[in-house]
């Protein structure tokens, strides 16, 4: 407690100087985890993209004006069915169904050749008709267990087997992760039949429909055909196109000032041990004299140490907290701040305390 | 002789010296690129789009209704074509979705070069034949069968192919349609100048249930340079000035261990004058080094993952870059000697 105290008072003699390093704490420790998480997410993104590449996807948007005028009829549900399931190398999801004995679980219905994106293994022995199969994550459900799908004709589907970690797939340009969501793999005239009721789905697997490796004449099919069949324009996008500008161009941007704050951290920590030991040397015949009173260096160390935990802890824990607010993490998650805090208190401390150790503190009461 | 060349500051120092260069050179050079890429961003903003005049005028227009039916569009679109017909004005209508929309009988884009096939004709303007032009290499492109594609649902003939270099191509937008042949009236509209006829088509507009609004054909100078420095670019200079605080201050501690050695250097006769240009001397080595190889391992790092790196900045970052580090590390570990209190200093000269 008295060293605490000491430690306090340290810190009022330079007020400044502790609040500027303070200030340089909350700008490091909440820009470098932001820039961290951009890399790490738009790195994934590029990787996934770049798996993908050699299937020279193409996804669609749709001409605002022709979407909100688009015809739902039998005949052009027919026709999108028949392009995904069996004309085209084509897929599409449908992500918005919950079942009812699961309704937390995340459902993702895969039509056309969607299976082909999830490497599976013994793709061959896949039983014929609708198929699940569970994300790494999921623990609600097992392989060989039942889900009952359906709206219109309900059927208890056989969970066939776990997907690998991380797998994942392209839903407009942006890769999806599986981990903890079922997959139904299926039909596309399933959906829009045999299971659900009337039409419902159309309009998401019109807009999430992408074709794997397309001609011009796939192409052109495909897009004559949706405007034919249901008034709606389509503009096709080239998957790699736009994962080279979208995700490259945030990776890069993310990159360039990780490296940036990254530096600026390794020098804040630099200056931070600087100003200690800078404090250490104007306090070294203060030490001497709280020694010769009968203090040990183990005071001493504990005052460093209190001096180090003021300075780091309110930082730590503000951007921890400006930082679970902007990522809606729970409030129990800033309970793991305080290893960290242990890490950086002890990383700080290391310099300063191998310079009292070293140092013959007696010295310094002499005046000349 | 020999002994009167010497450093004064140790090799092992000299070393620390290169270290904290070599990382700060690197984030100068991170703050350098990131500038030129602003600027140059800065500079697009403030350039007018599409390689119009300078006295171009853009207005854009808007709809609160559901959207308009397709012989509304067509009816509105052969207004505006009559109304600019008698002039020499340009009309670029920049779309909501993905492409462009032209009117220029006179030809005015004419000159530039398209990787295939030919630019619009005079006639192609007001022909009913939908009619295009479309980014090389892109889906449409691909999508083109016997010189036919489909844009915006509608079958259209091919005239022309233009790649990166021309005037029309973005990366989000990858066609260029005939005005009359546009799908929808919505997006902004660029007139190559200012006229009556301008207020016209607003008016037009206006009495078919859209909303216009002026806007700068270019970009306001302060709304471009608001958007140069964002908020992340503010942090990023709090980081330099935190970057430059810390290593004075690391300075200061490395060469308050030289404490006596200038004592006895000044009881010898030496100036403070003078020991300040030794102390700069024996930096200037290690702090040369370090620059060199902290912009080298940003362009080795960037260049390796294949990113930006300084061939595709302005030939000016490089040097920049270094000169910057070199004389932000120089005053950095002059300031850090010249705060040092040497007690013989103090005193005075004692000879």
């Amino acid at each position: 407690m008295t060293q605490l105290a000491f430690a306090i008072r340290d810190i009022r003699r330079r007020p400044v100087v502790f609040v500027f390093f303070a200030i340089q704490l909350v700008v490091v420790l909440l820009f470098l985890p932001i820039m961290a998480q951009s890399t790490i997410i738009s790195s994934r993104n590029i990787r996934i993209a770049q798996s993908m590449a050699d299937n020279r996807m193409v996804f669609f948007s749709q001409t605002l004006g022709t979407f909100f005028r688009r015809s739902v009829t039998p005949d052009g549900g027919r026709w999108l069915s028949s392009a995904l399931d069996e004309n085209l190398s084509a897929y599409s999801v449908v992500s918005s169904i919950k079942l009812r004995e699961h309704p937390d679980l995340a459902v993702v219905v895969g039509v056309g050749s969607f299976s082909d994106l999830l490497h599976i293994k013994d793709h061959g022995n896949m039983p014929a008709g609708p198929v699940a199969l569970i994300g790494y994550d999921v623990s609600t459900l097992r392989v060989g267990d039942h889900v009952s799908f359906g709206e219109r004709n309900m059927e208890d589907i056989l969970v066939h087997q776990r997907l690998p970690r991380g797998t994942h797939y392209m839903k407009r340009g942006t890769p999806q992760l599986l981990d903890n969501s079922l997959v139904v793999l299926t039909s596309a005239e399933s959906v829009l039949g045999f299971f659900f009721v009337g039409y419902h789905h159309f309009d998401e697997i019109l807009v999430n429909a992408s074709l794997i490796r397309p001609s011009g004449a796939d192409l052109l099919y495909f897009v004559s055909g949706v405007r034919e069949m249901t008034g709606v324009a389509l503009h096709p996008i080239e998957l790699n196109d736009y994962s080279q500008q979208h995700h490259g161009g945030a990776f890069y941007g993310a990159l360039f000032f990780l490296i940036f704050f990254a530096i600026t951290s390794a020098y804040v920590l630099v200056g931070i041990v600087a100003n200690i030991v800078l404090l250490l040397e104007n306090h070294m015949s203060e030490y001497a004299i709280h020694l010769l009173s009968g203090a040990c260096l183990w005071h001493l160390y504990a005052r460093v140490f209190s001096y180090i935990t003021l300075l780091v802890g309110p930082p730590l824990f503000l951007a921890s907290i400006l930082l679970r607010s902007m990522y809606q993490a729970p409030w129990a998650q800033l309970f793991s701040v305080i290893p960290l805090l242990g890490g950086l208190v002890a990383i700080i401390a290391v310099v300063p305390i191998i310079k009292l150790r070293q140092s013959d503190i007696f010295l310094h009461l002499r005046g000349d | 002789m020999k002994e009167q060349s010497r450093s004064i500051v140790s090799w092992r120092h000299g070393w620390v010296i290169v270290l904290a260069t070599l990382f700060l050179s690197c984030a100068i050079t991170v703050f350098t690129s990131f500038t030129a890429i602003q600027l140059i961003l800065f500079r697009q903003a403030l350039s007018m789009p599409y390689g119009l005049p300078e006295e171009a005028v853009a207005f854009r227009v808007r709809r609160h209704a559901p959207p308009s039916q397709v012989h509304e569009v067509e009816s509105a679109l052969s207004e505006v074509a009559r109304i600019l017909a008698a002039s020499d004005t340009v009309l670029v209508l920049e779309g909501v979705d993905f492409g462009l929309a032209l009117y220029d009988p006179k030809g005015y884009f004419a000159g530039y070069p398209l990787e295939q096939g030919a630019y619009f004709g005079r006639d192609d303007f007001y022909s009913d034949l939908p009619m295009a032009l479309v980014s090389y290499e892109s889906p449409l492109h691909h999508m083109t069968q016997q010189g036919f594609t489909m844009i915006e649902g509608k079958m259209m003939q091919v005239r022309g192919v233009y790649g990166r270099e021309h005037p029309f191509f973005t990366d989000e937008r990858s066609f260029v349609v005939s005005l009359l042949h546009s799908s929808s009236l919505l997006g902004t509209w660029y007139f190559s100048k200012d006229s009556n006829l301008v207020v016209d088509v607003t008016s037009l507009l206006q009495s078919r249930g859209y909303i216009t609004q002026v806007v700068a054909a270019k970009p306001d100078e302060g709304v471009a340079r608001r958007r140069m420095f964002n908020p992340l670019y503010v942090m990023v200079v709090a980081g330099l000035v935190f970057m430059f605080f810390n290593i004075f201050l690391a300075n200061f501690v490395l060469l308050s261990r030289y404490r006596n050695h200038f004592a006895i250097h000044v009881r010898f006769g030496a100036t403070r004058g003078s020991l300040l240009a030794k102390v700069l001397l024996s930096g200037l080595g290690p702090i040369c080094l370090g620059a060199l190889l902290g912009a080298g391992l940003y362009a080795i790092s960037f260049r390796l993952s294949d990113g930006f790196n300084l061939v595709f900045l302005p030939a000016w970052v490089a040097p920049l870059s270094i000169a910057i580090a070199i004389i932000a590390s120089l005053s950095l570990w002059g300031i850090a000697f010249l705060a040092q209190r040497v007690r013989t200093m103090d005193m005075g000269e004692l000879r």
